[in-house]
């Protein structure tokens, strides 16, 4: 040990006289053994921590669940004319003037409201007002700081609460892309006007998330008649507002939406194409079949796939030969996949040709066929 | 007084489910899998079970199909799940589910279900 | 003049390893930094948005969950069901019998109620005859696909075989024998979802499930690997996920998706021309053609690493299994270099050309050399009474004291986000066991590593057989350290 010691202090006494390298070493040597040494003191630290938060809020939790299962879950069930009294009394009991305490409660109120439809989401949000809880989100969208706005938007835009309405108009066209994301979010499920005005407005792409976070949003909302999304199916609106709006018109079965939908199969773009392609056939559009028929040579292999898939869908039954000539003589294997697909869609309709081609056909050909009147077999 | 067995993996939905069906008078029994369940049902008789459709293990249309063909349960079965696809919908009919019900719920409406299903099934047993 | 030239030499040699060596630590540094930021983004991206809304969305993608099997009766059972009980609303479950020896396809003939069926098959990439296609007769299992093919020697060309039977547009590969997180597809799909630009592949952190508690092929409880070899291994996929994969994910230029768990672009890696029966490091392989191909289509791309582990892993437990998977992937490694040569500092290849390779080939392909003809040196210094020991004491001390300041923050990473051990011992007992690496743990890696290099130089014939079980366990390369 003495020996060690001494070795230690002859290395303070000839430090200065190492080569750099050896200087450098015993530097960084020291700076990892404190780094470690902290490494390790934060981890007990932040442990410990954690540890003794999740003590606090448990009881608070169960608290909290215990109040809202009783004064609103069970008192929603049952009679729906007698309107649910508020017992506010009964809440403010919860320490909800401390923060920490106010937010444990504020995701339960959260995760109730995703929970559940009807009358309780209102409730909730009428507890959630009355309680006082949404001052510090709306004192949140006007810090300008980012995380914290963003925070407060999906806050509110959760609790249903519309706040500030000129400022978050402004928001919608934050050059922040998660600000502006969350603001459009928040418009649409908050507005009570005008919640897809901004459609028009949009110049950079709404992300795959953005337009499944506001398809989900659209399609919850009761409160409001849907629009008719037809009018932002036109070329000069952002691509991305034309894919939703395709797929929203679809999926509230829009059939006024198809004459744009049909003008729009002459965009250069591709993929919005075979989109507006697939819609069409969604929305079943019969006097949409001869078109797409007669486009059909021309296009790209997505989009011929989709016209074989929208014929199966609308299946009138009037270009069933089409299918059958494509499953004959195409070379490429989606194609004959889909346009076998297509033709066993027809059922009934088709019954006496898949009758006759289970005879006459061949090879791959005959295997697709097969494949595609498989019941047990779903794509 | 009904019984009703509650297959569902979600503590937090099976609480609220709970609170709901007791205020109607019914006897809940909770089951956290598909394999739970079969115990369950193996064991006593239910005149309504309740299940999710993502289920840790054996999902809830395998416990579907279990109890119309291997047990030859014919107590009316009420799926509640987040799940919307058509497909997996109708295909959950054909292999024997009685209703559906999305995920969120309202639950007046999970209630009145219920109820419509086991007087149904009265109906028919007498 | 002999002994001035030897001077010149060592002096040469040891500041060459010095200059080396702070590299080296400078990218760990900068990656364990990169890696806190993306971690802390990436949790702050899970606040602000819940996946539940994937679960209910009509527009939420497809993705085939591919996994081969080869002579797994014993588990294969609880396994597929574990697949089965996904949490996503809409996929199918590929499972590929690689020409198995035992009773797995029968059990799963028995199990699922198969019945075989006339499926239209292409091959779009290469891999063996696929001899029969099941389906199951009760709707319940409907999302089941399985194949029954010829033996091919490989996960690659199993896979392959998956990719050719698969419906949907992203596939996730896995290993049969794999504990995924129910959450798994709706996780990795998200990265998908939320970038402006093409993301082809995302990952996620992998883990022992040596001592983990398992009841009906979900993981109850995570605990630490009991046995000291798959412990050091829990300890160093932590670094190498936590502070490896996360940072490079920052910076956009993730060099592998781990073969035990990954989410695919299908055309991509169709276009790419699928994975390679010939690679031993299968899976970096194909991660490094899709880059290619990427770059070479003059597209932008991007691959990216979540923090959340997700699946868990048998990894070998024997000192015999592990040296060979080890050996294998070095070999992997050196495949990949003299595979795609014209890569290494080719700015046509962007960050692949110029970070990616270029980090790999210095410090990951190079280090066990290094080290090596380090060894080397300081035996013959030893030997012919040349050492300075107080300068060579001080060499050691400054690595070995880094090396574990690297690893105690990847753990520090790991305690601040996610607390998947639930009590304090456990944490320590990994924490201590960094302690230990660099003398117990570090010269097995190093010496599969030369032993790797040395087989793929004389061209030597991996071997087989009794191998190949393992090849399909333990093939997730996760890269060396970090």
């Amino acid at each position: 040990m003495t020996s060690f010691r001494q070795w230690l202090e002859d290395l303070i006494y000839y430090f200065a006289y190492f080569p750099l390298v050896i200087q450098i070493a015993i530097i960084v040597s020291v700076l990892a053994v404190a780094g470690t040494a902290l490494a390790y003191i934060y981890m007990i630290f932040f442990r410990w921590q954690k540890e003794r938060r999740a003590k606090k809020e448990i009881p608070l939790r169960e608290k909290g669940n215990e109040l809202l299962l009783e004064h609103i879950i069970y008192k929603s069930v049952g009679d729906p004319d007698t309107p649910v009294a508020l017992p506010l009394e009964a809440f403010k009991s919860l320490p909800l003037d401390q923060k920490w305490a106010a937010d444990v409660f504020k995701s339960q109120l959260l995760e109730y409201r995703q929970n559940f439809t009807g009358d309780i989401p209102l409730l909730l949000r009428q507890l959630y007002l009355d309680l006082g809880l949404h001052r510090e989100a709306a004192a949140a969208l006007k810090s300008g700081r980012r995380k914290k706005v963003i925070s407060a938007l999906v806050e509110l835009s959760g609790m249903g609460v519309l706040l500030e309405t000129a400022h978050v108009l402004s928001l919608t066209q934050s050059r922040d892309q998660y600000i502006r994301e969350m603001a459009r979010c928040y418009w649409v499920q908050c507005s009570p006007d005008a919640p897809f005005e901004f459609f028009s407005h949009v110049k950079e792409p709404l992300l795959a998330w953005e337009q499944f976070e506001l398809f989900r949003i659209i399609s919850l909302r009761k409160d409001i008649p849907m629009p008719s999304f037809a009018q932002w199916i036109e070329p000069q609106y952002h691509p991305t507002v034309i894919s939703l709006c395709l797929k929203l018109a679809a999926y509230f079965q829009q059939p006024e939406a198809i004459p744009a939908m049909i003008k729009m199969l002459d965009t250069p773009d591709e993929q919005l194409r075979a989109l507006t392609i697939n819609n069409l056939g969604k929305l079943m559009a019969l006097e949409a079949e001869p078109i797409l028929v007669k486009m059909y040579p021309q296009q790209p292999d997505n989009c011929k796939l989709e016209i074989l898939k929208a014929l199966g869908r609308i299946g009138s039954g009037d270009f069933i030969s089409f299918l059958q000539q494509e499953l004959e003589h195409t070379e490429d294997f989606l194609l004959m996949k889909h346009a076998a697909h297509s033709i066993v869609a027809h059922k009934a309709l088709a019954s006496n040709l898949v009758a006759r081609l289970q005879h006459s056909l061949t090879g791959t050909r005959q295997q697709v066929l097969q494949h595609s009147l498989n019941p047990l077999i779903k794509y | 007084m009904y019984s009703i067995l509650l297959v569902e993996d979600d503590e937090f939905v099976c609480k609220a489910i709970e609170i709901i069906l007791r205020k109607q008078d019914y006897i809940i029994s909770i089951a956290k899998n598909g394999q739970d369940a079969m115990q369950y049902l193996q064991k006593s008789k239910f005149d309504l079970v309740i299940t999710d459709l993502m289920l840790p293990y054996a999902n809830g249309m395998e416990l579907v199909s279990k109890m119309r063909n291997e047990l030859h349960l014919d107590v009316p079965i009420l799926v509640l799940s987040a799940v919307t696809h058509e497909k997996t919908i109708t295909e959950g009919f054909d292999i024997g589910v009685d209703d559906y019900l999305k995920k969120p719920f309202n639950p007046s409406e999970l209630a009145s279900r219920v109820k419509r299903l086991i007087q149904q099934k009265e109906k028919n047993t007498i | 003049m002999y002994s001035a030239i030897l001077k010149h030499v060592t002096d040469f040699y040891e500041s060459a390893i010095f200059v080396y060596c702070a590299g080296l630590f400078l990218f760990y540094i900068l990656l364990a930094v990169l890696s806190l930021i993306a971690i802390r983004r990436s949790l702050w991206k899970n606040k602000i948005r819940g996946q539940q809304m994937l679960v209910a969305s009509p527009l939420t993608p497809g993705i085939s969950v591919i996994a081969p099997a080869y002579n797994e009766g014993v588990t294969i059972i609880a396994n597929v069901r574990s697949l089965l009980a996904l949490n996503y609303p809409r996929f199918e479950v590929v499972i590929v019998n690689d020409g198995s020896k035992d009773d797995t396809l029968q059990k799963l003939i028995d199990e699922f109620e198969l019945t075989e069926v006339n499926f239209a098959y292409r091959q779009q990439i290469p891999c063996q005859e696929v001899k029969r296609f099941f389906k199951s007769s009760n709707p319940a299992y409907s999302k089941l696909l399985v194949l029954d093919k010829v033996n091919g020697k490989s996960k690659a060309d199993a896979v392959n075989a998956g990719i050719n039977a698969s419906s949907f547009d992203y596939f996730l590969n896995t290993d049969v024998d794999c504990i995924l997180a129910s959450d798994t597809l709706l996780k990795l799909i998200k990265p998908f979802m939320d970038d402006s630009e093409r993301v082809i592949a995302t990952g996620a952190p992998l883990r022992a499930a040596n001592s983990c508690d398992v009841e009906a092929g979900v993981i109850t409880r995570v605990r630490v690997p009991r046995a000291l070899l798959p412990r050091f291994q829990e300890m160093e996929y932590i670094r190498s996920y936590l502070l490896g994969k996360m940072g490079w994910t920052f910076i956009n230029a993730v060099p592998n998706v781990s073969g035990g768990l990954g989410l695919f672009d299908k055309d991509i890696v169709i276009k790419s021309g699928g994975y390679d029966p010939a690679s031993f490091g299968e899976d970096m392989d194909m991660v490094v053609r899709m880059c290619r191909y990427m770059c070479e289509q003059d597209l932008p791309y991007r691959i990216h690493y979540i923090p959340e582990t997700l699946c868990w892993t048998e990894v070998p437990a024997t000192y015999k299994v592990f040296f060979r998977q080890r050996v294998r992937w070095a070999r992997g490694l050196a495949q990949i270099f003299s595979k795609h040569r014209k890569v290494l500092f080719n700015p046509k290849y962007k960050k692949l050309g110029l970070i990616i390779f270029p980090y790999n080939f210095f410090f990951e392909l190079l280090a066990p050399l290094i080290e090596f003809a380090g060894i080397i040196y300081y035996i013959y210094i030893i030997v012919n009474h040349l050492i300075n020991w107080d300068y060579a004491i001080i060499l050691l001390v400054f690595i070995y004291t880094f090396s574990i300041l690297i690893t105690s923050l990847s753990m520090l990473w790991d305690q601040l986000i996610f607390r998947y051990y639930k009590s304090w011992k456990e944490v320590w007992q990994l924490c201590i066991l960094s302690l230990a690496e660099p003398f117990v743990y570090h010269p097995i890696v190093l010496f599969s590593a030369i032993r790797g290099y040395f087989n793929q130089l004389t061209g030597r014939k991996h071997t087989w057989g009794n191998m190949q079980r393992q090849g399909f366990n333990q093939s997730s390369n996760i890269q060396k350290t970090i």
